[in-house]
């Protein structure tokens, strides 16, 4: 597709290369390595190029939009931009080091972060409306299953069903792709209406899947902490281990083709913030814990610790 | 695992028709504004092993007319 460079997952080796902002307002004290971070805040000090490109739907001209004087997305210029109609979100800049930026290139998939006017916003902070199909890719040449990742997405459910977070899709394309989804209907007013679960799903190269169960957190919206480990077939989530319901086997190393955030049929309702870090983070380590002070605090989000 | 959805959208007994179904719907729109531009297409068309289909949205009602039920097939 157009514009979308092809690269390499790797791991970020160089601490340099991610550094949290002077103040620590936004982000947590992150020490482990970031592999992608999509966010409409600004997530790492290092990183001085654009949140997000947007296009209007009075013309269709595009234009980046960057974090302003706060960290915080530059709400000003984007609504100048876009003072009625719809915005569209194209690119989701990847704040990692790597520009592994997300894409989308067909009008009607881009998320939604202005309709007729109005700025989507969940907690008072800006979101993306990723319903109706809509979602973002990364194209890549290779991933290695083996490797040990961990996973914070901040979203927001506000449809019943199957709803992918993001959505790792391999070369064998099909079952043999990693979603991270919920499964349950969350209301507008934070209550769940059905039984709580969180799943994460991944099929064992062309063998069975396996599914992970987890509590969600009493927050509105969810912040998701998800991390698996790779061939150890051994998935966390918020800090606790819900083994599987029929992990077997371990999943091979093969290359992969993409990241979807969100997916092209089931999307999550809104999303604010997906950052992958490369390794595990541990309940009650000191990065666990600033992460949910951090993150619980931008985003309202009342947490147990 | 496949899974076959019902959703509203446009029926084609052939590629080509999808493609001018497109075609259409970007020239209306003007899609995309400039070779570079990121938006490159209003919408993209699938095949359901019967026939091909775009998936509907409101904003194609005023080229392609009122959408049927069409089935989809997704990996799940």
């Amino acid at each position: 597709m157009n514009g979308i460079p092809n690269s390499t997952w790797q791991k970020n080796t160089d601490d340099a290369v991610f550094r949290i902002p002077a103040n620590n307002s936004l982000i947590c004290n992150i020490t482990d390595k970031v592999m992608f971070a999509y966010s409409l805040r600004l997530v790492n000090a290092n990183y001085n190029g654009a949140l997000i490109r947007v296009r209007r739907s009075r013309d269709n001209a595009e234009l980046d939009i960057y974090a302003d004087q706060f960290g915080k997305l530059d709400i000003k210029t984007l609504q100048d931009f876009c003072p009625t109609g719809n915005a569209f979100v194209t690119r989701w800049y990847d704040q990692s080091g790597f520009a592994r930026n997300a894409f989308q290139g067909t009008a009607n998939s881009q998320p939604i972060i202005i309709l007729n006017g109005v700025l989507y916003t969940i907690n008072g902070v800006p979101s993306l409306n990723m319903n109706s199909n809509r979602f973002l890719t990364h194209t890549t040449t290779a991933f290695d299953w083996s490797m040990t990742m961990s996973l914070i997405a901040v979203n927001y459910q506000n449809q019943s069903g199957t709803k992918y977070v993001c959505q790792f899709f391999t070369s064998l394309a099909g079952s043999n792709n990693l979603a991270i989804f919920t499964q349950n209907f969350i209301s507008p007013t934070g209550n769940i209406s059905t039984s709580p679960s969180f799943r994460s799903r991944y099929t064992v190269n062309g063998g069975a899947t396996a599914d992970v169960q987890a509590f969600l957190l009493r927050s509105n919206p969810l912040l998701y902490m998800f991390y698996w480990a790779g061939s150890n077939t051994s998935n966390f989530i918020n800090g606790l281990g819900n083994g599987f319901d029929s992990g077997s086997g371990s999943i091979p190393a093969f290359p992969s083709s993409s990241l979807s955030i969100s997916s092209n049929i089931l999307g999550l309702g809104f999303t604010s913030e997906l950052i992958i870090f490369d390794g595990q983070i541990h309940l009650q380590s000191e990065t666990y814990i600033n992460i949910i002070k951090n993150v619980g605090k931008y985003y309202s989000i009342g947490l147990p610790i | 695992m496949l899974e076959n959805i019902t959703q509203l959208g446009y029926r084609f007994n052939t590629e080509q028709e999808a493609k001018d179904a497109i075609h259409a719907l970007n020239v209306y729109y003007g899609i995309p504004v400039s070779p570079d531009a990121t938006t490159q297409t209003w919408c993209n068309y699938g095949y359901n092993n019967e026939y091909w289909y775009i998936v509907w949205d409101e904003s194609m009602n005023i080229i392609l007319a009122e959408p049927i039920e069409i089935i989809i097939i997704i990996n799940e």
